[in-house]
């Protein structure tokens, strides 16, 4: 078989953004092993569709949504998912104990939900943005999202997070 | 802090960043080889099973018995026609609002409006003429229109209009977004002023419809017996559920789909849906109707190509889309998936088809 030759264009992308997709995995699996299997095959399935993918303009966020539906359907991230009582990270002097809190009860919610929630917090979507991302409508994304709210709002103590949420 | 402020500071806090891969490119380069082989090999034992098929089977059919051949599926209907190309272009469901009573905005010039319009509907007694703004901004037709109605020698015929009793069914002034549509009404209830008689032919007239510098020239299956006077209402928006952009809704389309049996997992999917108009009047893809793709769990709300579509589904006729689904939407799933594609309305979904495909390793 002929070797692959990775179009100049395709590893500057990864080369410079390889680093954000991995965080933004991270977030959206809570599993660094996880994350970078996720990103490894996102983009080694966008190398094989490079071409293609360079027309419709936006290579990142091609990525992301294929991060996002691997995230969504794969087999092997439900596997991986498995609560514990407590996370490793835990035991670090320079963590807040109540993002620590946070990031359990959101690694504990199902991964729509959680997919909601990082779109919205983390990359700023808004609900449409989040809609299309997801392929669902925007009454499922709001739905989706206070439900999301109201299972980390009981799942926290009251001194973690105020009572005045949206 | 609230949740939300609490949610965001977690998930971008620095401290979730993973470090970077020192050999970034390589070993994407060696996941991408390795992908490579694996295809390679899937498409070397899957044509080497077609060889043996294709030289097993007849042999096999040769020889057995014709009560033991297998059951065969039925053959699908051999396409016919050209299919419209899939554009992947992100489609919104419309809603009841858009066509709410809005303020007047600058009056439609012709770089607004386009050079035809059609009639949407085939009524014996009334015309439903759309008009689509092709600008690129808002803006207002007013009052009524005028009409121009020649002959075949050119000769102008003098029609009886406006009439005021002609109440249109939606709002006026008619204020549209670039896209949306602006419709007249023309009835054929006053009393001919003209020298022309009933058996004029209806061909041998040409109505041009007048909008401040606008001429548009109007299109479409005419009156039997185009004699008759006619009446225009004044330029409208359609009321909700009324008009030519909702006839989508009261047509009763059919969708059908024509996809593969099977697809290796990764794989894009192509496949072709097929509207077909079972009703006795053309069926205006105005504006472009917004369809839902799903496949498995994955769904997409896409619009239709309606720039390389036909204007209408003929009366009793059929249009065909190629449809396509990214490889990327259906990672990791195997087995028989569920494919369904429908029309979504402001009225919710309509037309609508499933298939069932085999997406295999």
């Amino acid at each position: 078989m002929a070797g692959w030759q990775a179009p100049p264009a395709f590893d500057e992308f990864v080369r410079t953004r390889h680093a954000d997709l991995l965080r933004f995995a991270h977030v959206l699996c809570g599993d660094r092993y996880l994350a970078g299997d996720l990103v490894q095959d996102a983009l080694e399935r966008t190398g094989l569709a490079w071409r293609r993918v360079l027309r419709q303009d936006d290579p990142e966020g091609y990525v992301r949504r294929a991060i996002l539906n691997a995230f969504l359907n794969s087999r092997r991230a439900r596997r991986r998912e498995h609560l514990v009582d407590a996370v490793p990270e835990v035991g670090r002097a320079d963590r807040e104990p109540r993002d620590e809190q946070l990031w359990q009860q959101l690694a504990a919610l199902p991964r729509q939900q959680r997919a909601v929630l990082v779109l919205r917090y983390y990359l700023d979507f808004s609900e449409a943005q989040i809609a299309d991302q997801l392929g669902c409508s925007v009454g499922t994304v709001k739905s989706t999202a206070a439900r999301a709210m109201t299972k980390l709002r009981r799942s926290l103590s009251p001194s973690t997070v105020d009572g005045g949420t949206r | 802090m609230t949740l939300d402020e609490l949610l965001r500071e977690t998930l971008t806090d620095e401290r979730r960043a993973l470090p970077g891969w020192p050999d970034a490119t390589d070993r994407v380069h060696a996941g991408v080889i390795r992908r490579r082989r694996r295809r390679v090999r899937l498409a070397g034992a899957g044509a080497a099973a077609a060889v043996a098929l294709l030289v097993g089977v007849p042999a096999l059919l040769v020889h057995a018995p014709s009560s033991a051949l297998p059951p065969t599926r039925p053959a699908r209907p051999a396409p016919s026609g050209p299919v419209v190309p899939f554009v992947h272009q992100p489609g919104v469901v419309p809603s009841p609002a858009d066509a709410l009573p809005r303020p007047i905005g600058q009056p439609c010039t012709a770089a607004d409006l386009p050079p035809t319009a059609t009639v949407v509907n085939t009524d014996p007694r009334r015309w439903v003429i759309a008009l689509h703004i092709v600008g690129d901004r808002t803006c207002t037709l007013s009052g009524y229109p005028d009409l121009s109605v020649q002959d075949t020698a050119g000769r102008p015929v003098t029609m009886q209009y406006p009439n005021p009793l002609l109440a249109p069914p939606g709002y006026s002034p008619a204020t549209a977004d670039p896209g949306q549509v602006i419709e007249v009404q023309l009835d054929n209830l006053g009393s001919c002023d003209t020298g022309f008689s009933r058996q004029t032919p209806p061909l041998g007239l040409t109505f041009t419809l007048l909008a401040g510098d606008a001429r548009i020239a109007v299109t479409g299956p005419f009156w039997p017996a185009a004699c008759r006077p006619i009446v225009l209402s004044q330029w409208f928006r359609p009321w909700p559920g009324r008009g030519s952009e909702t006839i989508l809704a009261d047509a009763g389309l059919t969708a059908s789909i024509a996809a593969p049996d099977t697809i290796r997992a990764g794989e894009q999917l192509d496949y072709v849906v097929t509207l077909t108009n079972p009703g006795d009047r053309p069926v205006a893809l105005q504006p472009c109707p917004v369809f839902r793709q799903e496949f498995d769990e994955v769904q997409e709300l896409l619009a239709l190509n309606c720039g390389q579509a036909p204007g209408a589904i003929p009366a009793h006729g059929s249009v065909r889309f190629a449809m396509v689904i990214p490889g990327q939407t259906f990672l990791g799933k195997t087995g028989p998936l569920d494919l369904r594609w429908q029309i979504e309305e402001a009225g919710g979904p309509s037309a609508g088809a499933t298939a069932q495909v085999t997406v295999t390793r």
